[in-house]
Parts: structure tokens; C-alpha cells; sequence
């Protein structure tokens, strides 16, 4: 890895969380225990779709113990987000604490406290809801048909969430009248769920000047204090949000639960903090899951590779709320315009309601869906052409200039650069030649997927991102940021930008982060932004700071600052050995001269960069027992500068193992008939274990940075889960020549597809 | 869901604990190593309002009887089974069934008793949330059945899912069973009834205290194999377990084959024995013989298998299983 000019960046440094981490002294919202503090449970709905006629608390109410019962007919009535995110197009204010109705089963339909978790929970069954059960429904299909009960007032017509995107580039009949071949398919992908490993948690606290305090598992604490301070009808000032560690939330957790409104208001009522924590089945069924998605997709191709038109539709099951159903949709759509180059090109888009559990943001943001049947088609394409799928996607990956997804040309040739880099490192071309199996019953094949990621959500949400650094008397820095620390070693990171750019020790800085009362606000850690955004807010910070102890040092040296430098925490004058000054020396008292107060705030408002990568994949088919196992992964994600190696790299393989799920295990069951979770759990929701991994060779570009972000570094939370998906499907695919379109690919589907194939050949 | 209060005796020995269930009654139930009982009953598939603790007695090591027979102590620990030399000396298969169960820290506390009485799963009947949503099926006491609905009235086709109880029944093992009358044998195919509403064929207070496997014969070869979707931590898609013994004329004398978490029973697999019996095995009587297996077995879908996907699997896995058993039976012989 380069590390051309700068030391700390592009180091793996220790992460500041991992001691605390290890030794377990490290806080989460889940470890906070008050004075007095009681315990909240939700009941939730035994039905999928139903008004509420009836609800009755009386009984929990008697029961000793129990504080406090909050029902639709006490709590206030604010029509909100599900997940605030600064009010963007990209999601859906449909949902109240407590509806009268509900629309998924498992939703909240009650809240207790109680001076323990065991009484709340008796108390839950002490409460009496009766339901006006309403038709409900739980597919796309069924909930667009005529006649479908209409889940939501709010919706744009009928379950359509929102009018939906459509894109158009150039002339898709023109292209496709020109095309050598037209491929058509159908893809369908699962419900994988994101599975974190901390439970949704949150603690409530009111003092006695009418402040609430929310100790919270959060990616996006000031759009949690912002939603609260709205429904709740409280001024900014009087909701502080507090996340110190968290255990994970892949997108799923910008959203708001119901359970911290009513935490809050339980807190509220009963004059004692509250404690809400989900169990793992509630992570499920109160959780967000991806969206299960219905891709049609066109396209036309010369018969040298070029691809002339390409024409696409999506569906995406939002469950029962909107939560990032527009988001997702319009990300995941749009993503079709890009990653191989078509000029022509229509899409559309629509995201439906249905009586499921709520879907919502997570890795891959809707991209996962749609670039796992682009890219299982470019390899079908690949193969009806006659051309070495490589080669094809070779010829139209995306190069420096093309328009991005988001509407601006992109920077560099960093998917080209990853796939000759894969190619080269697994051997291809010669793989391409190598005998096949034919003995025995294990066919090995090879695949390869590619992805392209937007650091930042602009165009759909212009973000903004923004760090304050403050020099310490004795040279050592400070840096204040909003940036939630989901467990990505996100702190770590932009510590190291702030040393980097102070010419500090790693050490020598100090990250205050996770409470909103101090830091400066933050939109929350999402879209693969933090390291890119923040990271270049923080630089900016540092440098202000910078320029600030340079002129002191200056005056101090009585040398221009602009011939200063500053390294190792030393200041010296650029080429004359001797001029120098610690930076502590300049920043300390002097007799009768207190320290310097340095602060710098720096803002970035980014438009967006884009990652790359491509996966090359081996796996081995037991074409007796339809068992397919992944037996190497060869990622390689062009990220414009390695901040961290051990943390990319780590990001990498955790993507990596999430989309071996996705692909192979991983499915959220509802059933059928009524709606219920089946799966809600580790136990029979199966995520691969470490067990099931296979040894992964990452491979790290910087061949394309991208001036917007630190020393030209991009996002990598999003990428590795995205590529994976389609590597497998079509190494699958070169094993035993049976083309999947869908996630997960089980045994059974295997076998009854080499059979079908068997019976089709005699 | 939280686990409910219940009060808890510890008992003092095996005929202490018979003994305390037998005066407690319905409302007690033994807990060995609880991984399985105690999640039961925070789901509530189990509501014992007092639990009679097994583990405070010591189980014996397991040894080797003067008949050559080998005896485990029912209270046995599975990772302690998984590392006993003489288990793994004389009943290879036995140890591999254990280290098939579960994950490090369930065969920690799961116990071989335990392993073996556990109760039958079915996605839809341990599905149940912290909030108790669900009307009970018939299983539950309630009155019908969520994941057969056609199923009549009281019948359950939850899936007994030991992988224990197939290696066993392949070595032809006795069950040492203490109850109000005092001591008897059970053969291990016996102590299942084949009802999933109620799958052990023990009395209240009855409690296993020793598995007694049967001296190994010459010339004998054992498989086992647990199809899974991931590498642990998980219940058998299907468990298969199979000792051949071979006659001094390569013969098949002898064929045992069991199946796990196919039905609401571990089941023998009786016609395929009879298929290899006095027959010489080769690749297409063991392919014959696993298919027939497959066939017979009939197994009920459970957790997202469907029955076809069931039938295939034990059809490729056992014929690799009987594979694996001739060879080390011929390498025995
Ligand atoms: C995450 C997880 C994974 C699992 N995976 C597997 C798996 O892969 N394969 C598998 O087979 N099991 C699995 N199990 C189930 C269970 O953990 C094991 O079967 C274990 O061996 C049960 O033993 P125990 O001592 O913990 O039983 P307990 O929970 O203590 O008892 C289970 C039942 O047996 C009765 N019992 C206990 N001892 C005796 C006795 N000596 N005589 C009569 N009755 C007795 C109890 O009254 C109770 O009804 C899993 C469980 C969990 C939680």
C-alpha cells in the first residue's frame, strides 16, 4: 500500500474502542443502569392487519409493580418519519407511536413499565386488545391488485408508496432495434434480515428542569433527538441524545423503533427512567429487514459486447411502513443507469406496501438487489455472446467522465481497475481454460461480480458534514464529532486524519463523540460517508487549527508561518535545520501569558464519490446434495486511499460474510397465511458462521482518489456486501451450468434445477 | 421471553430425583444440562413450576463392563462424551454423534439424557415470541395446527431432532431407565412413541441414568452425517447414522441404519437393513439401500425442507454414509 507523504494515514494504528471493546468496559446504551429505573416492554399485535376496537390496560394496571401502560389512547398523535433523515424524498412520514390500527403482526400496540422486566412482561398479557381484523396482504402482487385493503391514507395511490422514479437516457427503441441480442429476465431476492449483534435498546431519562435524557443504539443520534424533540413537542434543547458504543446497525438502526418515544414517555409518566430493551426476536419482527425485490430487466447488446438499451422495472416490498422505501427504491433503481456503460436506458421504480414486517435501509441500500440480476445478466449476455464475461464487463464497466447514478461524471477508472487486478491475481484467463470436472459429484466454478457505491446520499440528500479540533496547551488535539461509532473503528479513522493533518502522534488525539449536547451536529453514519465526509470535515478542522499554530509558531520564530512545517510535533522551518520549536513549546504558557486557544470548525458539504469493486469467487456444487460452499473470495475495492488497512479489510470480509448469507442461508420466513414471523431468531435464521468462511484474499486499490475526500479516500461500508451476491450466482453458474435468478439459492433448488436441466437435455 | 419464576430441588442422586419427581407430579420436570428445557420454557412449549436439578450429581466415567459392553452415565456432558478415550476407542460413532450437537457451549452443558429427551421441533410451534401471539396449536393445547393444517385434531408432526439418538439406535443401545418401580432396560428405539404431542415413552418420574452400548463385533464399520445448511450450530436438516458389520466373507451380516430429524421420531430404517443384510455390498446395494431408506423414512418437511428436498438428501447422504461405514468395515475386518 502507498503511503506516499503521510504516516498515519494508511497506518492500522490501535482503534481507539478496542480495548474497551475487549475488556468489556466499553458502554452501551444497554449498560446504563439508574437510580429507581424501570423496565418497558411492548405488546405487540397478534394480527397483520386490523383496527383496533377496543384496548383495555385496566387489569395490567392493577397488577403490583407495574407503573405505567401507554396505549394508542395516551400518547400523543403526531403523524412522523419512521427515519428522519433530514426529511429527504428518500423517506416516508407514515407512522404514529401507537395507531389505532396496525398493519404488520408483531407491531407495537402497547407499552408498559414496571419496577422489573418479569412484571412488564406479565403485565403485557394483562392488557386486552380487540381487533376488527381487515384483509390483509403479503406480497407485492397481492397488494397492488384490484382491491387490495389499502394499508396506508398516506400512501401515493393505492400501496404505492410514493409516485415512482422513473429514468430515461436516450432512446431505448432505438437501442434495442439495434441490438444483436436481447436478453429478458426475472429476478427475486429474499428478506435477509441485518441481524446486529446489540438489540435495539434505549434508556429515558427526564431531570426536573423538563430536559429528557436518551442514553440509545443509534447510527443517527440528532435525528433521533430531532424526531423525539417534534413528536414529543420539545425544544432542541431540552432532548439530549447520548451513544457512546454500539453493536452494529448496517442501516437498519436510523430508524426509530417505537420503542424510544415510548421509553421516553413511559420515563415521562411514571417520573422514573426507563429501560427498553428488544429481544432478539424483536430484532426481527420490530426490526428492519432488506427489501424483498422483483426485478425485470432488458437489455440489448452488439454482438461486440457494447450494451445499446437497457430497460429495467423493480418492486420493492416495504413491509408495513415506509421507513427508506423511497430511498432504497430510487438508489437501488437509478444504480441500473450506471456500473456498465448503455446510453439508452429506462427504468422504473415503485415501492409497495404490504402487511410483512418493516423493511428498511441496510448495506447495499437497495443496490444489492438490482446489481445482483445486472450482473448475473451480464454474465448470461457474456455467455450467449460467445465472450468471456470478464472481457464483456471489462468492455463496459464505467470509466472516468460517465455520468454516475447521481447525475456527475464520475472520477477515475476504478472498477476497470479492480476487475484486470482480480483477473490477474486469480488467474483468469487461464481458469477460463482448465479442465473440467467430470468424476465424482463436486463441479468447482468460478465467478465474478461487480459494484460501484456512492460515498454520501446526494443527490437525495445534500449532506453535510462537520468536526470542531481543539488544540490543547501541551500540543495534544481534541476533536469533537457527531459521527456515530457503529462498530467500523469510524473514530479511529478521523483521529488519524486530525494527527495527520497536525503532524501529531496518533495518540496525541483524542475523539469526544456521542453525546448531542457538545459535539456538533451530525447527520448520522450511513451511505458509507463517515470516513469520506466527517473524515474531510475533521481535515479541514485540523488544517484551521494548523494555520492557527503556524502563525504562532511564526510569530514566535519571527519566520512567515507559510515557511513553516509541522511533523512528529515538532515546527521547523522548511529547509533550515535548527529553526524549531515543539508545538507544545508554542502552545503553552509563557510568563504571565496563558496557553493559546485554538479551534478550528470545519463544514463539508460533499456532492459524491464512488467506489468500486469487483469479486472474484470460487465455489464448489455437490451436484448430488445440491450443497454449494464458497471456497475463496478474492475482493478487490479501489477506495481512493486506505485510511486504516486492518479496519477496510475488516469492513470487506464482514460484507463479505453477509452476502454469503444473503446468497446461501440467510432468509427471513413470514408466513404465508397470516403474516407471522417464522424465523425470528439465531437459531433458524441462519447466518453463516465463522466456520463457513472461506479463506478471503483482500486486495485494496487506491488508483482512483477522489479529491472530495481525505487524502482522496472514499467509502467502503456499503461495497463488499453488494458484488459478492452476483460472483456467486454465476461461479455457481460456471460449476454446473444452471443459472440462478434469486436469493438465497438453496440445496433443494439446486437439485430440482439439475434435474430440470437433466430432463431438458434427454 | 423471560423466564418464568418455578422453585428448584436439587437432587441428590438418580433415585433422589425419580423420587422427588415421583412426589412433586405433574408439575416438575429433571433439568440435566437445560439447554434444551430452559428455552422451552421461556417460549413456553414447557411449564414446569418446579424443576428437579440433575446437576449436582456427579455422572461416572464412562467404562467398559466385564461383558465388554461400555456404559455412559446418562448425566454425561456431550463435549466430555466428544473427549472420553474409551468412547472414542469403542464407539467412535457415538462421540461423532455428540460433537455434531449444537455449538462448544451447548455440548458444555447439554448432557446425553437430555440429548435424547429433548422435545421435537417445529417452526411453528417454537415460534413463539416474547408476546405470546399465537392461539396454541394442538401441541400447545390449543385446537389447530399452524404448520399442517389439514392435520386432525391432536395430531403433531413436529420433528424429534436428536443426533444422539440415531447413533444409538445404530449400535443397538439399552437404556438404563430408573422409575417408581425401580430399574429397567429400554431398548434406545423404544423410548420414543412417534406421537409429536408427546414423543418419549417415559413416565412422569421415570429419568435414563446409563446408556449401555453393546460390545462392538468384529468386523464392524460405522457413518454418520448430519446434513446442515452452515458448518455448526444448528439442527439436522436430516441425521444419519449406520454400523455394517461384515461376515468373514465380506458379506453384509449385520446393517443398522437410523435416521434423525425426519419425523416425530428418530426412525430405523428397517426395510434397507433387510436390503443389505446376507447381501455382498457394492455401490449400487448401498445406493439401492440409501434410496430405500429415503423412501421409507417418508420424512415430514420441517423448517423450510420440503419432503422431496428431505428424500434426496438422506438418499445422497446415507449412501455416503453406509460407504463410509463399509470401508472401515472392511478395514476392521
Ligand atoms: C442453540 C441450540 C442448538 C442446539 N443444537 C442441537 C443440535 O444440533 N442437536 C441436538 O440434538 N440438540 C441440539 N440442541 C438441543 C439441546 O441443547 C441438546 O439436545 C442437549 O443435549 C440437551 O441436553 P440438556 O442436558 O441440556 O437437556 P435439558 O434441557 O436439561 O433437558 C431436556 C429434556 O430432557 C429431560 N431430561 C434430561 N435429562 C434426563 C434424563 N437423564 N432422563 C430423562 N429425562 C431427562 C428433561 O426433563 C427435559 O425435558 C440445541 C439447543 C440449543 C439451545
Amino acid at each position: 500500500m502507498s503511503r506516499v507523504g503521510s504516516s498515519i494515514v494508511g497506518t492500522s494504528v490501535k482503534r481507539t474502542d478496542v480495548i474497551g471493546k475487549v475488556t468489556g468496559t466499553a458502554r452501551y446504551a444497554g449498560d446504563v443502569k439508574l437510580a429507581g429505573m424501570l423496565h418497558g416492554k411492548m405488546k405487540r399485535s397478534t394480527i397483520a392487519h386490523a383496527n383496533i376496537r377496543r384496548i383495555d390496560a385496566s387489569r395490567a394496571l392493577a397488577l403490583p409493580g407495574v407503573k405505567a401502560v401507554l396505549t394508542h389512547e395516551n400518547v400523543p398523535r403526531v403523524l412522523h418519519y419512521g427515519a428522519p433523515h433530514p426529511r429527504s424524498i428518500s423517506v416516508t412520514c407514515d407512522q404514529y407511536i401507537l395507531d389505532r390500527k396496525v398493519r404488520y403482526w408483531g407491531e407495537g400496540v402497547a407499552a408498559v413499565a414496571a419496577t422489573s422486566e418479569e412484571i412488564a412482561e406479565e403485565a403485557l398479557d394483562l392488557i386486552e386488545v380487540e381487533y376488527e381484523p381487515l384483509p390483509a396482504v403479503f406480497t407485492v402482487e397481492a397488494a397492488q391488485a384490484p382491491g387490495a385493503p389499502q394499508i396506508h391514507e398516506t400512501a401515493y395511490a393505492g400501496n404505492v408508496l410514493f409516485k415512482p422514479v422513473v429514468v430515461t437516457r436516450g432512446d431505448v427503441a432505438q437501442g434495442f432495434a439495434e441490438a444483436d441480442l436481447v436478453i429478458e429476465g426475472e429476478y427475486e431476492t429474499g428478506r435477509p434480515t441485518p441481524a446486529y449483534m446489540e438489540p435495539n435498546v434505549c434508556v429515558c431519562q427526564w431531570d426536573n428542569t423538563g430536559k429528557l435524557t436518551v442514553w440509545v443504539s443509534t447510527q443517527a443520534a440528532f435525528m433521533v433527538r430531532g424526531i423525539l424533540a417534534e413528536v414529543l413537542g420539545l425544544p432542541l434543547t431540552r432532548v439530549r441524545v447520548l451513544v457512546d458504543h454500539m453493536g452494529g446497525g448496517f442501516g437498519a438502526k436510523q430508524d426509530l423503533f417505537q420503542h424510544e418515544f415510548l421509553c421516553a414517555l413511559l420515563a415521562k409518566e411514571t417520573r422514573h427512567p426507563v429501560r427498553m430493551e428488544y429481544t432478539r426476536g424483536e430484532t426481527f419482527v420490530g426490526g428492519r429487514s432488506r427489501h424483498p425485490c422483483k426485478i425485470w430487466l432488458k437489455q440489448g447488446f452488439k454482438r461486440d459486447g457494447t450494451i445499446v438499451a437497457r430497460e429495467a422495472r423493480t418492486v420493492f416490498d416495504s413491509g408495513a411502513y415506509g421507513s427508506h422505501g423511497p430511498g432504497v427504491t430510487i438508489v437501488g433503481t437509478t444504480a441500473l443507469t450506471s456500473l456498465y456503460r448503455c446510453e439508452n436506458v429506462r427504468l422504473e421504480g415503485r415501492c409497495v406496501y404490504t402487511n410483512a414486517p418493516i423493511a428498511g435501509a441496510f448495506r447495499g441500500y437497495g443496490v444489492v438487489q438490482t446489481y445482483y440480476a445486472l450482473d448475473i445478466q451480464m454474465d448470461e449476455a457474456a455467455e450467449r455472446l460467445g465472450m468471456d464475461p470478464v472481457e464483456l464487463k471489462l468492455k463496459n464497466a464505467v470509466r472516468e467522465g460517465d455520468m454516475a447514478p447521481s447525475d456527475h461524471p464520475l472520477v477515475g477508472h476504478g472498477l476497470e481497475d479492480c476487475i484486470r487486478r482480480g483477473a490477474a491475481e486469480v488467474g483468469w484467463a487461464a481458469l477460463r481454460q482448465r479442465p473440467r470436472e467430470q468424476a465424482g459429484t463436486l463441479r468447482r466454478g468460478w465467478g465474478m461480480g461487480c459494484e460501484m457505491h456512492g460515498s454520501s446520499a446526494y443527490p437525495g440528500i445534500k449532506e453535510q458534514g462537520n468536526a470542531i479540533v481543539k488544540m490543547n496547551e501541551d500540543g495534544t488535539a481534541v476533536l469533537l464529532t457527531g459521527a456515530a461509532g457503529l462498530g467500523t473503528g469510524a473514530h479511529t479513522a478521523l483521529a488519524q486524519i486530525v494527527a495527520e493533518e497536525l503532524g501529531l502522534a496518533f495518540d496525541a488525539v483524542s475523539v469526544v463523540h456521542g453525546d448531542t449536547d457538545i459535539v456538533p451536529w451530525d447527520i448520522g453514519a450511513f451511505a458509507s460517508h463517515t470516513t469520506f465526509m466527517v473524515g474531510r470535515a475533521a481535515q479541514m478542522a485540523a488544517a484551521e487549527v494548523k494555520r492557527q499554530l503556524l502563525q504562532r509558531a511564526g510569530e514566535q520564530l519571527e519566520v512567515a508561518a507559510e515557511d513553516l512545517e509541522v511533523r512528529d510535533g515538532v515546527i521547523a522551518v522548511r529547509g533550515v535545520a535548527g529553526r524549531r520549536i515543539t508545538v507544545r513549546e508554542c502552545m503553552g504558557p509563557k510568563l504571565g501569558i496563558p496557553a493559546a486557544n485554538l479551534v478550528g470548525n470545519g463544514t463539508y458539504t460533499p456532492t459524491k464519490s464512488y467506489s468500486f469493486a469487483a469479486h472474484f469467487v470460487e465455489v464448489q456444487v455437490d451436484i448430488a446434495t445440491g450443497q454449494i460452499d464458497v471456497l475463496q473470495v478474492i475482493p478487490v475495492h479501489e477506495v481512493g486511499k486506505v485510511v486504516h488497512p486492518i479496519a477496510a479489510a475488516g469492513q470487506i470480509e464482514g460484507g463479505i460474510q453477509q452476502g454469503i448469507g444473503h446468497t446461501l442461508t440467510e432468509d427471513y420466513v413470514i408466513d404465508p397465511a397470516t403474516g407471522r414471523s417464522l424465523n425470528a431468531g439465531f437459531v433458524d435464521y441462519k447466518m453463516p458462521l465463522s466456520l463457513d468462511m472461506p479463506p478471503i484474499r483482500t486486495i485494496l486499490l487506491e488508483t482512483a482518489p477522489d479529491p472530495g475526500g481525505p487524502y482522496g479516500a472514499k467509502g467502503i461500508g456499503e461495497d463488499p456486501i453488494i458484488a459478492i451476491g452476483p460472483a456467486i450466482a454465476n461461479a455457481v453458474h460456471d460449476a454446473i451450468g444452471v443459472r440462478f435468478r434469486h436469493f438465497p439459492i438453496t440445496p433443494e433448488q439446486v437439485l430440482a434445477a439439475l434435474k430440470e436441466k437433466a430432463g431438458a437435455a434427454a | 421471553m423471560l423466564l418464568y419464576d418455578f422453585d428448584y430441588e436439587r437432587a441428590g442422586g438418580i433415585e433422589d430425583a425419580v423420587a422427588r419427581l415421583a412426589s412433586l407430579g405433574r408439575e416438575a420436570r429433571a433439568i440435566a444440562g437445560g439447554t434444551d428445557l430452559l428455552p422451552n420454557m421461556r417460549s413456553a412449549v414447557a411449564g414446569p413450576s418446579v424443576l428437579v436439578g440433575l446437576g449436582g450429581i456427579e455422572p461416572e466415567p464412562p467404562v467398559r463392563l466385564p461383558d465388554g459392553s461400555i456404559r455412559i452415565d446418562a448425566l454425561t456432558r456431550l463435549a466430555d462424551l466428544v473427549d472420553a478415550p474409551l468412547v472414542a476407542a469403542h464407539a467412535p460413532l457415538v462421540a461423532a454423534a455428540a460433537h455434531a450437537v449444537g455449538g462448544n457451549q451447548i455440548r458444555q452443558m447439554g448432557t446425553l439424557g437430555g440429548n435424547l429427551c429433548q422435545e421435537a421441533r417445529c417452526l411453528q410451534y417454537n415460534q413463539c415470541h416474547d408476546y405470546q401471539f399465537v392461539a396454541g396449536c394442538y401441541k400447545r393445547g390449543g385446537d389447530c395446527c399452524y404448520a399442517f393444517p389439514q392435520n386432525k385434531p391432536g395430531v403433531c408432526w413436529a420433528v424429534h431432532m436428536s443426533d444422539v439418538a440415531p447413533a444409538l439406535i445404530a449400535l443397538d443401545a439399552r437404556l438404563d431407565v430408573v422409575g417408581e418401580q425401580g430399574a429397567r432396560r429400554l431398548t434406545v428405539e423404544a423410548l420414543y412413541t412417534g406421537d409429536g404431542m408427546r414423543p418419549l415413552a417415559l413416565a412422569g418420574a421415570d429419568l435414563i441414568r446409563a446408556v449401555i452400548l453393546p460390545p462392538p463385533p468384529p468386523r464392524a464399520g460405522w457413518g454418520f452425517h448430519k446434513a446442515t445448511v452452515r458448518g455448526g450450530l444448528e439442527f439436522g436438516m436430516a441425521v444419519m447414522a449406520a454400523r455394517l458389520v461384515l461376515g468373514a466373507d465380506g458379506t453384509c451380516a449385520e446393517a443398522r441404519i437410523a435416521l434423525g430429524a425426519v419425523r416425530e421420531r428418530p426412525v430405523r430404517a428397517e426395510s434397507a437393513e433387510r436390503l443389505l443384510a446376507g447381501a455382498a455390498p457394492d455401490e449400487g446395494l448401498l445406493a439401492r439401500a440409501a434410496a430405500e431408506a429415503a423412501r421409507a423414512a417418508s420424512p415430514l418437511p420441517h423448517h423450510g425442507f420440503s419432503k422431496r428436498g428431505l428424500t434426496d438428501a438422506i438418499r445422497v447422504h446415507l449412501k455416503r454414509t453406509l460407504a463410509a461405514a463399509l470401508e472401515r468395515a472392511r478395514a476392521a475386518g
